[in-house]
């Protein structure tokens, strides 16, 4: 090797540097003036908000959906020169700007104090050159205004956004849900959307300083919550760059935005307005089911709510009505998330049990007297309470159609509490059904106790506490072939079962009891419209420790081919046969 | 032992320094705890690099010399691996996460080249026959393909120069290096239009038609050229937001510097380089050791390709490729691999002739 090489190699290496100290020359000292343009440049980066999925019922209505709306930005730098600007559009808002202008103050401060003292009037100066978020709504005849006129309103800028609305107001409301802002502990989840890496975190967190992120929405309750990431979408990020004269505006985007999914519901809007209207605006809940797959056709929980009103613009009156304790929580979804004494729809559990373990056939018969047992007072049939008399003698099915206590008693207590309870967890107490709404309970079931508290849970008292949709899985699962479904509320939802263990057999001598509530000569449902839909079931009259009874109905039709289960709770509503009974029909005849 | 090289050392370090300063005052992260993380990371960096450049001083340029085909092969496997199990960062499989870092072969990959390739070019039958020297073109560019398929386009062209500058070096006959050169610029475009992704080619394209160039390369080269003679001062990055130019710590740490501390302070930095090279090139022409000269060589060929391509997409000379600042960029990777590089020169500086043993 030669070292005069050496020579060569270190020429062009001063040669490269040479070549950079020389274009460096060029561009910062030669060409200096070239880029005073891009000094003087005017650029931000805007949020451009997704298009959040459309929800619609399974025929396609739409349901929730993304409205265009008006935005009204400020850069304070503008709106400042000219001092009759704040008056002008205070007068066109009709509200005062005191409070959100004094937040974008305090934000730009925030942002000024995290770095170094002597940046901070760099910062202030560019802050105040940029679009903050000053309205989140406005009304069309204003954004006009605005827009069209906008050398009487200098530094206010018109921006379109989207807005959730929900066409057909309050009647689906607790399937839905609702969308609210996303608060500062929830803006992780908009990290997956890539904004990160487009802008860095630095950029990112500059974003967030900013507030550009205070008006993304996210679910809250409902299908709205559960499938947020679905129908989330992900935004895109828009920079834009204005000249130095003002004259031209580069409009760039750096991420394109991605609209959420649409889903599709298995509610049928049209059967859902009539089960609510059946409901009468009384306090309580109604589900419709599918029987064969497990699809919600309905679900309602009264009292509802609109949830167009906590969409933003939200007025405080319509929320703080919400909250208030006379508007009987409406916000609680009671299909799911309501926790309820069961009464004697759980005598079908009691049921089916007593048969599956063998304590009695259809065919036993059970004398009632009105009392169960000397020694326990309580303990007595619900007709000697009323009239002072008794049922006689019953087989399964037809203490089923009387809903005789003593029955019940009697079985439940030969089976004692272990058994009961095991057959009751099959029928899906005590657990979640599973289906896909934020906020479900799965209730109470007592697994232990003694003879008198086996006998109470037999007649569906005792600690026990039920949700409206385990009362309506188990129905579906007794109507059907003893399997539990998942309640499924989105169409491409996979359908899940699970087998309760109960044979046809039993099932077989249930339905006759619960046919014979319907059409027997003493049914406790004889009277109240449901022979004509074919409907089968039971009713119950819950006592509860807050007032008046809780009434239950919970049944299938047509009762020779069950296809649809349906159950009804009247919060206090007194009577199950009598008050459940009715709005049960009226929810068959929709479903005809 | 002769003595310590502290020109060459003071340089390095100097540089560093640079890169932990402006993570403090001239690009840093928005956000008080990104900025504090980031710092006390590179300082940390900078303290463990200090620490393995010291290391590298210690076995005999002999012993390197032994070991310089295990590293190179540790290295290959390295970068192997990376494709089979590393997750894609940006797109790209180049980083293996380590807690709360990550580990970039690519940059160590060039030292393990340089040390693999002097001791083959070292061997004068290696490079007197054409195969020799097709072997030596094998060597740098089995892990310049594994770089590519990342896909790490820049680092993968710094290997380019090493390859040259060391056969050059080494004594090559002219018409094969020529040679070599017109294959690559008849392979250059063909890889162009048939081996790379479509941004690589937007940004290559960039360079030719400046009308096409990337907002982050528009913005770099306008912060900058904005500093104009003086620059705006320290901590004056305002005219620019942190998004017009991602990776403002790392691969364009040089526009800070052009912005804040403008042409003098350019200036400044690339006369450090200059004369951390010279120190370099001082140390291959006094040393005696064939091998330190040709590593010597390598590790001067690729800061100069490093810092030309990194400094030139910064001011509009050169396409993006994703290319660190040597010693001043962000990092742990391109930082370790620098400082060992001075650390393996300094070694050789210090060596006299019975310290190099039996040369072939």
């Amino acid at each position: 090797m030669e070292r005069k090489n050496l020579i060569l190699l270190f020429a062009l290496a001063l040669v490269s540097i040479a070549a950079l100290e020389a274009r460096l020359f060029w561009i910062q000292v030669v060409r200096f003036g070239d880029f005073e343009e891009y000094r003087r440049a005017r650029s931000h980066v805007e949020l451009q908000e997704p298009l959040r999925g459309e929800i619609r019922d399974r025929n396609g209505k739409v349901l929730a959906r993304d409205d265009r709306a008006f935005a009204l930005e400020v850069v304070l730098e503008d709106f400042e020169k000219d001092t009759g600007a704040r008056t002008r559009v205070e007068r066109l808002v009709g509200t005062s700007l005191e409070e959100p202008l004094s937040k974008i103050a305090a934000r730009i401060e925030t942002l000024a104090s995290r770095r170094p003292e002597k940046e901070h009037k760099a910062i202030r100066r560019r802050e105040r050159r940029t679009p903050y978020p000053l309205m989140p709504v406005l009304t069309f005849a204003q954004a006009f205004e605005i827009d069209a006129n906008a050398a009487f309103y200098p530094g206010l800028v018109v921006r379109e956004r989207l807005r959730r609305t929900y066409p057909e107001g309050a009647e689906a409301a607790h399937v839905l849900g609702y969308v609210g802002k996303i608060q500062d502990d929830e803006l992780g989840m908009l990290d997956a959307a890539g904004i990160d890496e487009v802008l860095g975190p630095d950029g990112t967190a500059l974003l967030a300083a900013r507030g550009v992120f205070q008006q993304t929405v996210v679910g809250r309750c409902g299908i709205e919550q559960a499938f947020d990431a679905r129908l989330r979408g992900a935004p895109g990020l828009i920079l834009r760059e204005k000249t130095a004269g003002g004259k031209g505006e580069v409009r760039m985007e750096l991420l394109t935005p991605r609209a959420g999914e649409s889903l599709t519901l298995t509610i049928d809007i049209e059967i859902q307005k009539r089960v609510r209207a059946a409901m009468g605006g009384r306090p309580g809940s109604a589900i419709v089911m599918d029987i064969r797959d497990g699809s919600v056709l309905a679900l309602v929980s009264e009292p509802a709510f609109d949830p167009n009103h906590f969409v933003a613009p939200t007025t405080t009156e319509a929320v703080q009505y919400y909250f208030q304790p006379d508007a009987g929580y409406p916000l609680m979804n009671r299909a799911v998330g309501g926790r309820f004494n069961a009464g004697s729809v759980f005598k079908i559990v009691t049921a089916c049990a007593a048969l599956e373990t063998e304590v009695c056939t259809a065919g036993r018969v059970i004398e009632c007297q009105g009392r169960w047992n000397r020694n326990y007072r309580h303990l007595n049939c619900w007709i000697y309470n009323t009239y002072s008399t008794t049922h006689h003698g019953r087989d399964l099915p037809g203490a089923l159609e009387v809903s005789c206590n003593i029955y019940f008693y009697t079985t439940a207590a030969e089976m004692g509490m272990g058994r009961l309870a095991e057959w009751a967890g099959r029928l899906g107490y005590g657990l979640p059904t599973g289906v896909a709404l934020p906020g479900e309970k799965k209730g109470f079931l007592p697994t232990a106790g003694r003879e008198t508290d086996a006998a109470q849970l037999g007649i569906g008292q005792s600690m026990l506490l039920v949700t409206p949709m385990q009362v309506l899985s188990m129905t579906a699962a007794v109507a059907g072939n003893g399997d539990v479904f998942t309640p499924r509320l989105l169409l491409d939802e996979s359908v899940k079962k699970r087998a309760s263990g109960a044979t046809a057999s039993t099932l077989e001598v249930v339905r006759q009891g619960l046919w014979r509530v319907v059409n027997g000569p003493e049914g406790t449902a004889r009277n109240e419209g449901l022979r004509k839909f074919k409907v089968a079931g039971k009713t119950g009259t819950a006592q509860n420790p807050q007032g008046e009874n809780h009434a239950w109905f919970a049944g299938y039709l047509p009762h020779d081919a069950p296809t649809y289960a349906i159950v009804v709770l009247l919060e206090h509503g007194g009577s199950g046969g009598k008050s459940a009974g009715p709005v049960a029909a009226k929810i068959a005849e929709a479903l005809q | 032992m002769k003595a310590m090289p502290w020109r060459l050392i003071g340089a390095a370090l100097l540089l560093a320094s640079l890169g932990l300063a402006g993570l403090w005052f001239l690009a840093p992260p928005v956000g008080a705890d990104l900025m504090k993380n980031s710092f006390v990371k590179q300082l940390a960096f900078v303290v463990v690099g200090v620490g393995l450049m010291t290391l590298a001083m210690l076995p005999s340029p002999m012993a390197i010399r032994r070991w310089a085909p295990w590293i190179y092969l540790a290295g290959i496997l390295a970068l192997a691996a990376l494709l089979m199990w590393a997750k894609p960062v940006r797109g790209a499989r180049g980083w293996f996460a380590v807690g709360p870092f990550t580990l970039q072969p690519a940059e160590f990959m060039k030292l393990a080249l340089v040390l693999a390739l002097a001791k083959y070019l070292s061997a004068e039958r290696n490079w007197q026959s054409l195969w020799g020297a097709a072997g030596a073109a094998a060597i740098a560019a089995v892990p310049a393909a594994l770089i590519v398929v990342q896909p790490d386009l820049g680092n993968a062209l710094v290997f380019i120069p090493i390859l040259f500058a060391m056969a050059y070096a080494a004594g090559l006959p002219r018409k094969w290096l020529i040679g070599g050169l017109a294959a690559l610029a008849i392979a250059g475009p063909i890889v162009f239009y048939a081996g790379m992704k479509d941004y690589q080619r937007a940004r290559l394209a960039s360079f030719v038609r400046p009308d096409l160039q990337s907002l982050q390369q528009k913005h770099a080269m306008g912060a900058t050229a904005s500093g104009g003679f003086m620059g705006r001062g320290v901590g004056e990055t305002a005219g620019a937001y942190p998004f017009h130019i991602p990776d403002r710590h790392t691969d364009f740490i040089f526009s800070a510097v052009g912005e804040q501390l403008g042409f003098v302070g350019c200036s400044l930095v690339l006369l450090l380089f200059a004369a951390l090279l010279y120190e370099m090139f001082r140390v291959a022409w006094t040393t005696r050791d064939p091998y330190g000269r040709l590593v010597v060589v390598g590790i001067a060929a690729f800061l100069t390709a490093q810092l030309t391509i990194n400094v030139g997409m910064t001011v509009g000379m050169a396409p993006v490729t994703g290319l660190t600042l040597p010693f001043v960029s962000a990092g742990g990777s391109s930082l370790w691999t620098c400082l060992l590089a001075v650390g393996v020169v300094a070694n050789i500086a210090r060596r006299k002739m019975h310290e190099l043993g039996r040369v072939t």
